[in-house]
């Protein structure tokens, strides 16, 4: 504990937001990424703009976008209430937050995944006659895997250090919402707070560089096994 | 031949570019015509409202100018620290003005109290709960309670009044910290938490919320602004009589207006 602050719990904190955040996401980046790599609909062109919205918005303002929908008066706050579940203020605040600010990234990496798959490998599977769904799983899913799984370690990386819309939405909540950016603020504002932020440095120094490594990792992989002949 | 046989340049564009030259060359001139000596007066932001009219009033404004920095006290400690050139440093609680007293970057005896503030409870305008004491925010109706970063003044002062008066323990599981004292302010005038504590001042300047109920002055340390002239000050003559003046019973009603208790009425 430095000046109130509870630095292991921090990073902590972060990990499990950013893990939660590239898990929850898995699935409808996968799904938003697969449609816009390989369909055409009326459209298109705004859901790929808006889903850019999160990651040019200031953070703050998504925040802000994010309590006025989620919170008490928010329709979706006043439908999650009626069902029991808090979203502000809580540790699926964080997730949230993470999650939204980091989706875009999420999605375009799943987009590219799936557009460098052959569809000509899809159209063989097809011919052979297994059904869609199986040729997805089968084929397509596991080409695309490790470009998906990069996009997953970007919106990780991504939840690590969020700041701006998780204060807004989720406070700076001592074990709960408060991760490493968040404890790095507050130290900053604490007499004394310097002693601390050493190891909140080179915790986020390191896991940054563990996801670039990873991710680079990743999309290795993704290219030589597109590139494998069948 | 050569320059002379072309056709005359655009004696119009010609006009223009010295018009345009000679505004440029002018503006220094006005800019020096209007050049009182700046005061640079970094100041804690809940004092946003009132300096600017407490600067308006000083007699020593038609010799000089008062300048702005109005950001958190632990921010501005710290660029003072990292050698920002101002004359007045003014702190929104005594530990920062102690930081930089520690790190000589004041003048001591130039330090003093300029202004107080209390410390309230709020609830969002539009709601109907009521509360007349502290105590009553043990009812389990008063769900959320925002307080701003432990870390900063308005923060530090709600807990010691909630651990003062014998309700951390039950009220903690409660709490919401906010990043500063207006985002707290925020989350209470939007009806995203059912009370915060702020600071009077912040209370009165935020229509949309409503005050409970005051903090006893003794449940808490006495919520101060000690200002001190900067050591280094380029202007320190004018610093100390601007100080001098935010001190003065001239000053107090400025003080009084924007909600704080002013030093020169004590």
């Amino acid at each position: 504990m430095i000046a109130g602050v509870d630095v292991g719990s921090a990073v902590r904190l972060s990990l499990e937001i950013g893990l939660c955040a590239a898990g929850l996401g898995a699935a409808p980046a996968a799904a938003l990424g697969w449609l816009l790599a390989r369909r055409d609909f009326p459209g298109k062109t705004a859901v790929s703009g808006l889903l850019l919205l999160p990651l040019v918005l200031p953070p703050v303002v998504t925040g802000y976008a994010l309590l006025a929908a989620l919170g008490r008066h928010g329709l979706l706050g006043r439908a999650l209430g009626v069902l029991g579940v808090e979203i502000p203020f809580t540790f699926a605040g964080a997730v949230a937050a993470a999650l939204v600010v980091g989706f875009p990234l999420y999605a375009m990496a799943a987009r590219s995944a799936f557009e460098a798959v052959d569809p000509r490998l899809e159209e063989a599977s097809l011919s052979f006659g297994r059904r869609p769904w199986r040729t997805f799983r089968t084929v397509t899913l596991p080409l695309a895997l490790p470009g998906l799984a990069a996009g997953a370690v970007l919106a990780f990386a991504r939840g690590l250090g969020e700041f701006g819309a998780t204060i807004v939405l989720a406070g700076n909540i001592e074990g709960r919402t408060r991760g490493i950016a968040l404890a790095v603020y507050t130290l900053l504002e604490a007499p004394g707070g310097e002693k601390g932020l050493g190891t909140l440095l080179w915790a986020s120094v390191g896991l940054a560089a563990a996801a670039i490594a990873g991710y680079e990792w990743l999309w290795r992989r993704q290219r030589a096994r597109l590139e494998m002949r069948p | 031949m050569g320059l002379w046989s072309r056709p005359p340049p655009n004696l119009y564009n010609r006009r223009m570019l010295i018009a345009a030259l000679a505004a440029i060359l002018a503006m220094p001139a006005a800019a020096a015509r209007d050049a009182r000596p700046v005061v640079t007066v970094l100041a804690a932001a809940s004092l946003a409202d009132a300096m600017p009219k407490l600067a308006a009033a000083w007699p020593g404004s038609a010799r000089a100018r008062v300048s702005f920095d109005f950001d958190a006290s632990s921010r501005l400690a710290r660029q003072i620290e990292q050698g920002l050139e101002a004359d007045v440093f003014a702190s929104a609680d005594e530990d920062w003005m102690d930081y930089a007293a520690r790190r000589g970057l004041i003048e001591p005896k130039t330090r003093r109290v300029v202004a107080g503030n209390a410390l309230v409870a709020v609830a969002p305008a539009a709601s109907a709960a009521r509360a007349s004491s502290p105590r009553e925010l043990l009812d389990p109706a008063w769900r959320r309670l925002a307080l701003a970063g432990e870390t900063v003044p308005a923060g530090k002062y709600a807990r010691q009044a909630l651990t003062r008066l014998g309700l951390w323990e039950a009220l903690s599981g409660r709490v919401v910290r906010g990043q500063d004292v207006r985002s707290t302010l925020h989350w209470a005038a939007v009806g995203e938490v059912d009370a915060a504590v702020v600071y009077a001042t912040d209370a009165a300047a935020e229509p949309k919320v409503r005050v409970l109920f005051v903090f006893p002055p003794g449940s808490h340390e006495p919520i101060v602004y000690p200002a001190a002239v900067l050591a280094g000050a380029p202007q320190p003559g004018l610093a100390r009589s601007f100080l001098d003046f935010c001190a003065s019973a001239a000053a107090a009603p400025i003080w009084k207006a924007a909600g704080f208790s002013a030093a020169g009425a004590r």
